[in-house]
């Protein structure tokens, strides 16, 4: 047997040694970060507030703002109405919710 | 009755993710730990305590990135590129502390070596490994100890693979003239 060889059956051997496990893994699991309660409430709260204040806004608008006819002026390309900046208004809402869900997801 | 067969690291790594299954996670744990643990107290010149810490962190820190796992990859060549970055980021820290140990510190973890066969002998090589640079060692503990091909060797400590084989090639050298001088004066 040459000296490579020696050597090399010497490291293999060495790193076939199994270290006792002596309470490693709870050691692990124990710092492990805790489980989140409930994982669908953040979403919920987020989106929820957006949707709410949103029912709001179109419940409390003056009566020259249909959000509705918004969306329609915004479809048919009218330009830029009051309806219509509403409209865009409560879409970017809703989207800054979705884009802090998705930035915030591990 | 046929038994079932026990589920691969992949299976264990799904229960993890989608259910956030612990018991699958603490059977990934006990699976690797002893290897990873081998491979930290090469990496740490036998430091045990250390090499220990740094396990538990590289097992929290898999935890945490499970998300990233590709599973191309085989799941221990993963845990071992974080051990190795958990190993790079503490020498880095207490670099001088590291280059200044002399022979007489450089003794193996004792309850690891307390149960082998040929103690003398694993001392020797401990001793050997410990005079290596940590380039060499890493290598040597990434090729021997957590068992990668040199191309998983070069992935998992971020080097090339021209350096990866120089290094295991010199540190095999300074092995055999190390441990031959042993034997020698023995």
């Amino acid at each position: 047997m040459n000296a490579d060889d020696k050597l090399d059956r010497m490291l293999r051997a060495d790193a076939r040694q199994a270290i006792p496990e002596d309470g490693f893994t709870a050691r692990v699991m124990s710092a492990l970060p805790p489980r989140a309660p409930y994982r669908w409430l953040k979403p919920l709260l987020v989106l929820g507030s957006a949707a709410l204040g949103s029912a709001l806004a179109v419940l409390l608008a003056p009566a020259q703002i249909n959000i509705v006819q918004g969306f329609l002026d915004l479809a048919q390309m009218r330009g830029l109405t009051l309806p219509g900046a509403a409209g865009l208004g409560m879409a970017a809402a809703l989207l800054v919710s979705a884009i802090v869900l998705v930035a915030d997801t591990d | 009755m046929p038994t079932m067969p026990a589920p691969t690291d992949a299976d264990l790594i799904l229960a993890v993710l989608e259910r956030d299954d612990r018991r699958a996670f603490a059977e990934l744990v006990q699976r690797h730990q002893s290897k990873v643990r081998t491979v930290l107290r090469r990496l740490t010149r036998g430091d045990a305590a250390l090499a220990d810490d740094l396990a538990q962190e590289t097992f929290v820190l898999a935890w945490r990135n499970l998300r990233t796992f590709r599973f191309e990859a085989r799941f221990s060549t993963w845990i071992y590129r974080i051990a190795f970055n958990a190993w790079q980021s503490e020498a880095r820290k207490h670099h001088e502390v590291s280059l200044d140990l002399d022979d007489d510190a450089l003794l193996p973890g004792s309850d690891a070596f307390a149960e082998m066969p040929d103690v003398a002998a694993r001392v020797d090589l401990e001793r050997a490994l410990a005079t290596l640079s940590d380039g060499e060692r890493a290598a040597i503990a990434a090729c021997y100890y957590a068992d990668l091909s040199h191309e998983e060797a070069a992935r998992a400590l971020g080097m090339p693979l021209g350096t990866v084989k120089t290094h295991v090639m010199r540190a095999k050298a300074k092995l055999r003239a190390r441990l031959s001088a042993k034997e020698k004066s023995s």
